[in-house]
């Protein structure tokens, strides 16, 4: 079975799984509404209120509830996220993937490396997904029943969006964090230690091709904890992009239109990043890479400094969304 | 000093721009007194939803003012206040998806201090609300009915009501309405509705405000309405076909029918001091009122047209 097939399977098998899952738990709620019908019906004898926990301790019943909603929804958005994360990165773990880079370097040198670059792939699933990310965070504000349920509550707006939005990051970066923990412990499951022994097998005045040496240096040079940090700035940067965009799109008197504007300014903007800083390699792109901490070659690392520019440059954008959602109208 | 739930100044709503530009609303100015039922009445596009989400802050007035229990419904803080003490029933229905029983429980979390169980299970059980019954199942009447019972459990001072009789079979209408009277208008509390429901809204609102094309036609005490709108039978020769009072004129071969609002007496009396003879004088129904409402403000509009 190669490769290919086996991502295809991974990636389809739960979806399969769920459709399967989701038909039982209806066929399970028909026969149960079925028995309702039949039964007394239960008084309305509501559960008690779950303890508020550390966290929640400071907010008021309200915003609890409102909190709660939004936990809840992280937590099955981070199940779905954290999985489709663990398929890509560890798809450069499977033996198909390994043997693309040479079946004449060693081992650990091509595992190392697949696994470094399925990673830095990775980052255009992850952006695929913080798109969806942001849809749902801010449809939830702005689009049908439960916007106009949600802002009916006696919450700020600012409280909404916030809560909204900072349980999204926290779901967001939990799923990567997992993900790529996953994969790290697959990878030495698997091969083991592997970046330790990228230059066991070479004897002083061994001749490497080109693509060996490349593959060599890049793979010694790259920064694993500044990659992975990438990644996550990364995702942030394209969500709160995506919030920020689908904001403006809901100003639009035709919502729909609205955001379909903005949707493709933001696919064009963003194909426009990364055909600059891939494609073009000019010197612009290399300082928009450093700067925003984008970590997507093999190589040499961007500073950590750099990391705030992101991070603030989201922290903007959010600002910004949150500024306009309040005059966003239903 | 009468206390406003809702009020409103030359409340103006436009959609769009331009040549596309659309007045939802178009210089409305309502008053809803606290403690009464109010029934805001209209056909559709008259404008009562744009009202409603407007009083909700779900909508932004384009010009002039709206009022909810004193507070402006848009800005932060003041829309939080006002929601604090505001239920709502959305034209929607929808919800967010959940079975009657979560959505009563989610409810009861966002107005711990006003909540009743009791009055909660009151109204489930007089609507016959299946709470079991999951999300998809639910009928729209259903939904209609979850929606009604997390609103007026909620026992809110004012409740606001967009078409909250969509898809309620008669019994569970007529259960709906001894609810809103003899549970919701308790300690003051207000309820503004709107509906097309004419005969069951004139049963139990003691307060009325028609609207069409953006613009309140009437308002005031039902009871006041019903008093000075008259229809009138009339048989004699040069009888008037408009006047400050006519909103409609219909001649046949031996008499003519006059729906006449604003001092009918009076009318009545100077027709039959000219000769004329009154056959008949009968009170119209709030359905009548409004259609004859309806038709004179599209006979003016034809005409300035």
């Amino acid at each position: 079975m190669n490769g290919n097939t086996i991502i295809v399977i991974e990636l389809v098998a739960p979806l399969a799984i769920l459709i399967v899952w989701g038909r039982l738990k209806i066929a399970r709620a028909r026969r149960k509404a079925a028995d309702v019908d039949c039964a007394p019906v239960q008084p309305f004898e509501p559960k008690l209120e779950p303890a508020s926990g550390f966290v929640l301790s400071s907010f008021s019943v309200p915003q609890c509830t409102y909190l709660r909603q939004q936990i809840a929804l992280g937590r099955a958005f981070y199940y779905i996220v954290a999985y489709l994360l663990v398929v890509v990165f560890t798809s450069g773990l499977l033996p198909t993937s390994v043997d693309r880079y040479g079946p004449e370097q060693p081992l650990a040198q091509r595992v190392w490396y697949s696994y470094l670059e399925h990673i830095t792939l990775g980052e255009l699933a992850l952006d695929a997904m913080m798109v969806m990310a942001a849809m749902i965070a801010v449809y939830a504000l702005t689009t049908g029943a439960q916007a106009s349920f949600n802002r009916t509550r006696p919450l700020t707006l600012r409280f909404l969006f916030w809560a909204r939005i900072l349980s999204a990051i926290a779901t967001i970066l939990a799923s990567l964090a997992t993900a790529l923990a996953v994969s790290f412990v697959l990878l030495l499951l698997f091969y083991g230690p592997v970046w330790l022994h990228l230059l066991d097998t070479f004897q002083p005045g061994t001749v490497l091709s080109h693509r060996q040496e490349m593959h060599l240096i890049q793979s010694l040079q790259t920064s694993v904890p500044r990659l992975f940090l990438s990644l996550a700035t990364m995702a942030l940067l394209v969500f709160s992009a995506g919030v920020l965009l689908l904001t403006l799109g809901s100003w639009f008197p035709n919502k729909s239109t609205g955001r379909g504007m903005a949707v493709i300014f933001g696919l064009a903007g963003g194909i426009a990043v990364v055909h600059l800083v891939h494609v073009v390699r000019g010197p612009l792109a290399l300082l928009l890479s450093r700067v925003f901490f984008l970590y997507m070659d093999l190589g040499p690392p961007p500073r950590y400094g750099y990391v705030l520019v992101p991070v603030l440059t989201s922290a903007v954008l959010l600002f910004i969304a949150q500024r306009l959602i309040r005059r966003v109208e239903l | 000093m009468t206390n406003y739930a809702i009020r409103t100044e030359n409340l103006v709503k436009t959609y769009g721009f331009g040549r596309k530009a659309i007045r939802a609303v178009d210089g409305l100015s309502l008053n809803v007194p606290e403690g009464s039922i109010y029934g805001l009445l209209g056909r559709n596009s008259a404008g009562k939803t744009t009202t409603i989400r407007m009083a909700m802050g779900l909508a932004r007035p384009s010009s002039g003012s709206i009022e909810v229990l004193g507070l402006d419904p848009w800005p932060d803080p003041s829309r939080v206040a006002m929601l604090r003490q505001v239920a709502f029933v959305p034209e929607d229905k929808a919800n967010i998806g959940l079975g009657a029983r979560k959505l009563l429980e989610l409810n009861r979390s966002f107005y711990p201090d006003t909540w009743s169980d009791a009055l909660a299970r009151k109204v489930v059980d007089r609507l016959e609300l299946p709470l079991d019954t999951p999300f998809i199942k639910l009928s729209l009447g259903n939904k209609t009915k979850a929606s009604l019972a997390c609103a007026i459990a909620q026992r809110s001072r004012l409740l606001i009501l967009d078409e909250p009789t969509t898809g309620l079979d008669p019994v569970a209408l007529d259960a709906l309405l001894r609810l809103l009277v003899e549970d919701c208008t308790a300690d003051g509390r207000t309820i503004f509705l709107s509906s097309h429901q004419l005969a069951e809204i004139e049963q139990i609102a003691d307060y009325i405000g028609i609207m069409d094309r953006g613009k309140i036609l009437l308002e005031g005490p039902l009871d006041d309405i019903r008093a000075s709108f008259r229809r009138v039978t009339v048989s004699g020769e040069n009888l008037p076909s408009r006047g400050a009072n006519i909103l409609s004129a219909r001649r046949d071969a031996h008499a003519t029918q006059y729906v006449l609002r604003d001092a009918p007496d009076s009318f009545s009396a100077d027709l039959a001091a000219n000769g004329a003879t009154i056959l008949d004088s009968a009170p119209l129904s709030l359905n009548e009122i409004f259609l004859a409402l309806c038709r004179k403000e599209e006979g003016v509009t034809e005409e300035a047209a």
